[in-house]
């Protein structure tokens, strides 16, 4: 074991090691589509299924099932962006089929739940590097000094939730601008 | 010592992580729920029941959920013993497994067996399974990891303005009891102890997939 030549050169290696460790739970999520791609299989496998469907229905599920098959085949990252217009996609299918509906709403707002938490992984790591960096100029502990503190931690996030748990550690935390939901991409 | 500023900074921040960790897991364990109302559509009303029933009682936060993993590092730590044991040519009697663990390893694996019947009950049922599954193992791993994300944090914090070598030792004390995946152990060795991981990495997050 090397010991660390200082507490904040440490504290760097077991940031690090967060960051590595979430940015690798990240990329499992990515398994999500292939558990979308799976799911879809079965669905245009159950002859009953199938049977009742419209024409159009059915080829707009086996048009969705073989776009994830290309990205799988090809060992293509699945980035937010791709997941984005993958759950976009998966939307419009319900809007217009709505025979399915009950099958693409929970894929759509299962892509939904891991774009968010792949987001607030990246902030947290984004979070420590704030609270080092911070350590690091010793403010004088007042209240003023923990809320601006809090602040600051606030700048990196992009969701509701985390938000809330700043306000919650937080008290009297404010922000002045709204997240920005317009890129949520769900039955809006 | 540690600075009285930097003291309330880190109080705030470990529990900034905490409920973090929290909200992420939550959100996760939605997720599962939404492939589950997609993959119990293609199954009859016993072997939905079962899965949903399984899904419960794994990851509602319960004594069983929580004591699985303490299992797993038990087992571990059980065939270390054993190996050292043998190794030195003692006799391996003497070790035994705690009444309880033996209670939750063995309800463990009538878990085990009620997954197997719903395969049994149809043979198509494994590929339907096995979204399901993946995504619970996925659940499974990412609230461990946090978990023990947090743990090393708070430890970190606790012993801050200590001597590094202490803080470092504490730490490797908590991450050695509560890693449980090849995953963590793999990027922590290199990146924190900047050393080799060992040989030998057991992981305990692949056991919802090797139940199929």
């Amino acid at each position: 074991m090397k010991i660390a030549s200082s507490e904040p050169e440490y504290l760097e290696r077991l940031l690090n090691y967060t960051d590595a460790c979430l940015s690798a739970t990240c990329k499992e999520a990515e398994k999500s589509v292939e558990i979308v791609a799976k799911l879809l299989d079965a669905l245009t496998q159950d002859i009953a299924r199938i049977s009742s469907m419209s024409q159009d229905t059915v080829s707009a599920l086996q048009s969705v099932r073989d776009i994830l098959r290309e990205s799988q085949s090809e060992n293509k990252t699945m980035t937010a962006v791709g997941l984005r217009s993958l759950a976009k996609a998966l939307s419009a299918m319900h809007k217009e089929h709505h025979e399915i509906s009950d099958v693409i709403a929970p894929l759509v707002t299962t892509l939904q739940f891991q774009d968010r938490v792949r987001q607030q992984m990246e902030n947290l790591v984004k979070m420590l590097r704030i609270w080092m960096e911070y350590r690091t100029k010793n403010p004088e502990n007042t209240e003023e000094n923990l809320l601006e503190f809090g602040s600051v931690l606030g700048k990196p996030t992009t969701t509701d939730e985390e938000r809330e748990v700043l306000k919650q550690v937080f008290p009297g935390l404010t922000f002045s601008e709204k997240i920005d939901n317009s890129d949520d991409f769900f039955f809006s | 010592m540690t600075n009285q500023s930097t003291s309330s900074l880190d109080t705030a921040m470990i529990t900034v992580i905490e409920n973090m960790a929290r909200v992420m897991t939550e959100i996760t364990n939605q997720s599962v729920n939404e492939i589950l109302k997609i993959a119990t559509k293609f199954m009859d009303d016993t072997s939905r029941k079962a899965l949903e029933d399984f899904h419960k009682l794994y990851f509602s936060g319960d004594d069983l959920s929580a004591k699985k993993d303490d299992i797993n590092s038990d087992v571990d730590l059980l065939f270390e013993a054993i190996q050292k044991t043998l190794a030195e040519g003692g006799d391996t009697d003497n070790i035994q497994e705690s009444e309880e663990d033996k209670t939750v390893r063995l309800g463990l694996a009538a878990l085990q067996k009620q997954l197997e019947s719903i395969v049994q009950l149809d043979l198509g049922m494994r590929e339907k399974l096995v979204p399901a599954i993946m995504s619970m193992q996925f659940e499974d791993a990412t609230r461990q990891r946090l978990a023990h994300l947090v743990e090393v944090w708070k430890t970190a914090a606790t012993h801050s303005g200590e001597s590094v070598a202490t803080i470092q030792n504490a730490v490797h004390e908590k991450a050695n009891a509560i890693f449980s995946s090849a995953v963590e152990r793999g990027l922590y060795f290199p990146i924190v102890l900047q050393e080799p991981p060992p040989v030998h990495l057991s992981n305990n997050e692949n056991w919802l997939m090797n139940l199929l």
